[in-house]
């Protein structure tokens, strides 16, 4: 399956997440999943909304530098191994992992993941 | 008459060196700062015979003007002088101008003749943002303007919003302002929920008072669908219109009213055409305040002969890229922002013109801190693709001044251009 996320460039000072928050917040934007890779001087938050569009446009209009893309989810069992089996078939054909997190919603969970070739890894997980 | 724009070489040299004998005796007699300087010399005004003469002169400097504020440089009464400029002091006291009414009307029809350049006429709609005041950019675009029959919209800066109103509902087809300004509108075109570049009928930009890199002046190219041309010009030897660009690569000089010489800035020696160094101007006309072979601290080459372009005989100068006080020595390594500038605005992840450079001295070492945008059309998602951007930033920039500055990346509005002239360098350390 494919998911749509939001990533927004957040430079290392205090209050800029709070700010993103707020703005989505503030115009009923429910998020679904957040978590924020950072280096030394940025970071760039990453989510999933109930609206990204909505959203995308709301930053974009408040001054933030953000952009959509698509990652591949793959729902996965509570279970030690399932995750697994995923990423072998990733691994055996060459496609490389550029970032992984999970996403929980009414009690399934699902593993995002950015590789650097969406239509090849949408038809392994077929 | 036959056209000045046109003369053969013995033409042009007739009228400067009539003109020269004039202004050096007008000079002598009325300058008290440079008649000091020209008995220093041992040089009287019967020496200067002809314009080649000129090189016996000696030479006026900024801190000759400065010395002598705000009227020391005057050389005529205050009842002649109808209008008083003060340039914008970037690199320090202000130095002021005195004109006097022909003053006026001849740096009027250099502006005029400067636009005719660019194919601008009397059907022409100009709106002006450059900075009416004190500042010489205005009030020299507006005059200019209105002389050549232009429907002059005399907007000063500011207030962006309302210049993009008029220049749709007045369907101005040529804006004067600084490239920096230029790019802010153009920007705030492309934002814009209630503009699009084809709402506008500008055809031509004529921009001028700070350096600008080719780079930038392609984005002002491409965003505002205008052909974009240099103007040249400082307050000390009348306003913007002392040259301009025909379109080509270089900028003809008005040396009927102002003649130009280059020299070596360490021996003074005058220099070939083709070899880079300090541009010097000498007003051959001026009433309210002359300047003798007025070095401008502007680093650029001159060109005589036939344009190749437009056929004009009036001598060429590059674009100015650098004022020598623009540079920054770091490391013991000549540094001018224009070059990263260069390689800033050729990388299209970035907002290249968006640029600011700090300089500190940590310890024993400078450091140079270059601070840009990003573009965000190409913000991404991975942190590898930004690192591997600020790597490339890196690479240019260090192949562009050879040394290795700090890149800074920034977001969208990190790093505002002005409304007039954008300051490009913060320089922290104590000298």
């Amino acid at each position: 399956m494919i998911i749509n996320q939001l990533a927004v460039y957040t430079p290392n000072t205090t209050g800029n997440v709070y700010k993103v928050l707020k703005i989505l917040g503030d115009n009923s934007i429910n998020i679904e999943c957040l978590n924020i890779a950072d280096t030394l001087e940025f970071g760039i938050l990453r989510m999933i909304t109930d609206d990204n569009q909505k959203a995308l446009k709301l930053l974009t209009d408040n001054g933030f530098m953000a952009n959509t893309c698509d990652l591949i989810s793959v729902k996965v069992k509570n279970e030690p191994g399932d995750l697994e089996k995923v990423l072998k078939k990733f691994s055996d054909k060459k496609i490389d992992i550029e970032y992984i997190y999970s996403y929980s919603k009414d009690d399934e969970t699902s593993i995002l993941i950015k590789t650097d070739n969406l239509e090849e890894a949408k038809e392994l997980i077929k | 008459m036959k056209n000045v724009e046109y003369l053969s070489k013995e033409e042009m040299k007739s009228i400067q060196s009539e003109r020269l004998v004039n202004q050096i005796k007008y000079v002598y007699e009325n300058q008290k700062p440079y008649r000091d300087k020209m008995d220093e010399a041992l040089i009287k005004p019967e020496d200067i015979k002809s314009i080649d003469d000129i090189r016996k002169l000696p030479f006026t400097t900024k801190h000759d003007l400065r010395e002598n504020y705000p009227f020391g440089f005057f050389a005529t009464s205050m009842d002649n002088i109808v209008r008083i400029h003060a340039s914008s002091g970037t690199t320090g006291k202000l130095t002021t101008m005195g004109y006097t009414k022909r003053d006026l009307e001849d740096w009027t029809d250099a502006f005029k003749r400067s636009l005719s350049f660019a194919g601008v006429t009397n059907k022409d709609i100009c709106h002006i943002s450059y900075g009416y005041g004190l500042f010489t950019g205005g009030l020299g675009a507006h005059y200019g303007s209105e002389e050549l029959g232009c429907a002059v919209v005399p907007c000063s800066t500011g207030n962006t919003q309302r210049q993009l109103q008029l220049l749709k509902d007045f369907g101005a087809t040529v804006l004067l302002c600084t490239p920096s300004y230029a790019l802010v509108l153009a920007e705030a075109i492309e934002k814009s929920e209630e503009y699009t570049i084809d709402d506008f009928k500008l055809r031509i930009g004529i921009f001028g008072a700070e350096p600008w890199s080719l780079g930038m002046k392609q984005q002002i190219e491409e965003k505002l669908h205008i052909k974009a041309y240099d103007i040249y010009g400082l307050s000390e030897i009348s306003g913007p219109g002392v040259s301009m660009n025909c379109g080509g690569e270089y900028l003809h000089i008005q040396e009927d009213y102002f003649y130009p010489e280059i020299i070596d800035p360490e021996t003074l020696e005058n220099l070939p055409d083709g070899v880079e160094g300090e541009l010097v101007f000498t007003t051959l006309r001026k009433e309210g305040v002359p300047l003798i072979r007025y070095r401008t601290r502007d680093l650029c080459k001159l060109y005589h002969g036939t344009c190749p372009i437009c056929g004009r005989t009036l001598v060429r100068m590059d674009r100015v890229k650098a004022r020598s006080d623009d540079m920054l020595i770091i490391r013991g390594v000549n540094v001018f922002p224009s070059q990263i500038e260069n390689a800033l605005t050729k990388i299209k992840e970035l907002n290249g013109s968006h640029y600011l450079l700090v300089v500190e001295r940590q310890g024993l070492l400078d450091s140079l801190e270059v601070k840009v945008e990003l573009n965000p059309s190409y913000f991404s998602d991975t942190i590898k693709d930004i690192e591997k951007l600020k790597k490339k930033v890196e690479h240019e920039v260090t192949s562009a001044i050879g040394i290795a500055p700090k890149i800074t990346l920034c977001a969208p509005g990190e790093v505002p251009l002005s409304d007039g002239k954008t300051k490009r360098t913060i320089d922290n350390r104590k000298i």
